[in-house]
């Protein structure tokens, strides 16, 4: 079957022939994470494009979730279509850019009504995440007139090379009000470059702004469940019937635990295929959350397991 | 240096300095990504061989009226956060500055009273130290938060807690002698 069981451990075993036909068969759709899965940097890891087409031809549904908070899904939609794959739109893509501005609506805007009053958001990050922020219809601290009665009601921090001891600084007088959300739109602590190098995530700045000011963030993606919901809610997946495709142990594997959809580790990005058998090894009893049902080499080997 | 170009694609492109063996973290408040990320590739080359090293682990500088700024603690996080390694913090609690004073000035540990005004640095030091530990509480720390750990059963919190305290140092004068 294509589910994990309650609180058994997953066994990571290698996907091919006729276990591939076994786990990909009964699936109605596959979530996959971007980065490191279907491509790397700006080159589509190969037969990726071929396996969505497979899908599409299949029946299956590819939907897409990412931790990524630099790009608007809108961007993502152009890059996915720069980089050989047909057919993904904006709506089938859930970032945690996208989300985070989901989240703040829901708790800053309610159950409707327009932005007036709402409050503002401080937003540590780049053009991408604020757009989506905006639209999510939301005004952002520092632009434009600041009306009366809008207090800043939620710092939000995302990827942001251009963060500053002097932005730490201006977020943590706006948390001094308990009542101003603290948001972070993933918890990861680097990111590969194509050169095997790697680069500050949000993880690491969200750590400085909470020392900064004693708060705890809510992260809105992977592994927590939030990103779920909101494709839940859009396109009301089955779990059961659901696998999880990722690269990064930590989160992709354990999002996918949390969520109840069985999950596989794809090898062409971050985690070792070592990594997830020290987490199977190991006694600690949160690390078995970390093992994935499955393993492929890459997800072009998940091809043979579609029918012709 | 000068960074090569405004992303951080850019920056990773930029030469490292072969020298470099230890990544240092004290108060910065031109504290950037651009920085962060410089940090992060001396750490990834160098390994253990490269030294993680935070002045202290203040998290807050307080300034009048209740308001602060980001204290280093916060850069040391992110760091630390970035490269998933802990740095040496040579500031209090460590004994590290201790030791140095000690070894300069033949101090006994018995005979030597730290005085401070805050529990988790300078009275947790001299409590590890084997100190007699003073709180003046012209600071930081009022008398009830001594209270609250004294009264825990938890003897990491014991720790934080000093031998004798007063309101100010300047109630000192009258016990030394003219």
């Amino acid at each position: 079957s294509s589910g994990s069981s309650g609180s058994s451990m997953a066994s990571c075993r290698r996907l091919s022939g006729a276990g591939l036909r076994e786990v990909l068969g009964p699936a109605q759709g596959l979530l996959f994470d971007c980065d490191g899965v279907l491509w790397a940097g700006e080159r589509a890891v190969p037969g990726a494009p071929e396996l969505l087409e497979r899908l599409r031809r299949s029946g299956k549904a590819a939907l897409f979730v990412s931790n990524n908070s630099r790009r608007s899904v809108a961007e993502l939609e152009r890059r996915f279509s720069r980089l050989g794959f047909r057919g993904v739109r904006a709506e089938h893509v859930f970032s945690s850019a996208l989300c985070s501005a989901l989240f703040l609506r829901q708790r800053l805007l309610g159950g409707g009504g327009n932005g007036n009053g709402a409050g503002r958001v401080f937003v540590l990050g780049g053009e991408g995440l604020r757009g989506e922020v905006r639209d999510a219809g939301l005004r952002l601290a520092g632009e434009g007139e600041p009306a009366p009665g809008e207090p800043v009601r939620a710092v939000l921090v995302g990827y942001d090379d251009q963060f500053t001891f002097a932005k730490l600084a201006q977020a943590c007088g706006y948390l001094r009000d308990p009542q101003c959300l603290l948001v972070a739109t993933d918890p990861d602590p680097w990111h590969p470059l194509s050169d095997g190098q790697r680069t500050p995530g949000t993880g690491s700045l969200t750590a400085a702004v909470e020392t900064a000011s004693g708060r705890k963030a809510l992260v809105v993606g992977k592994p927590n469940t939030y990103m779920f919901d909101c494709i839940v809610e859009r396109f009301g997946v089955d779990p059961s019937r659901t696998l999880m495709v990722g690269d990064r142990l930590e989160t992709d594997i354990l999002f996918g635990k949390n969520c109840g959809l069985a999950t596989i580790l794809t090898l062409t990005g971050v985690s070792r295929l070592e990594e997830a058998q020290a987490y199977m090894a190991s006694d600690n009893a949160a690390a078995k959350d970390l093992v994935p049902n499955y393993y492929v080499d890459s997800i072009a080997d998940l091809i043979p397991g579609l029918d012709e | 240096a000068a960074l090569p170009g405004p992303k951080p694609a850019d920056w990773v492109q930029a030469p490292l300095d072969p020298a470099v063996r230890a990544v240092l973290v004290g108060f910065d408040e031109h504290f950037s990504y651009a920085k962060l990320c410089q940090a992060l590739r001396y750490l990834l080359r160098g390994g253990p061989e490269c030294l993680l090293v935070g002045t202290n682990r203040d998290h807050r500088l307080p300034l009048e009226g209740g308001a602060g700024i980001p204290g280093t603690g916060c850069l040391v996080k992110a760091v630390e956060t970035a490269a998933q390694r802990e740095a040496f913090i040579v500031g209090k609690p460590n004994r590290f500055m201790f030791d140095c004073v000690a070894g300069e000035f033949q101090l006994e540990p018995a005979r030597t009273v730290m005085v401070g005004d805050r529990l988790d640095t300078d009275i947790l030091m001299g409590n590890d130290c084997g100190l007699t530990t003073l709180l003046t509480l012209t600071g930081v720390t009022a008398l009830d938060e001594v209270r609250g750990h004294q009264d825990s059963g938890c003897p990491a919190r014991h720790s934080l807690v000093p031998d004798f305290y007063v309101d100010s140092i300047a109630d000192l004068l009258p016990l030394l002698g003219e």
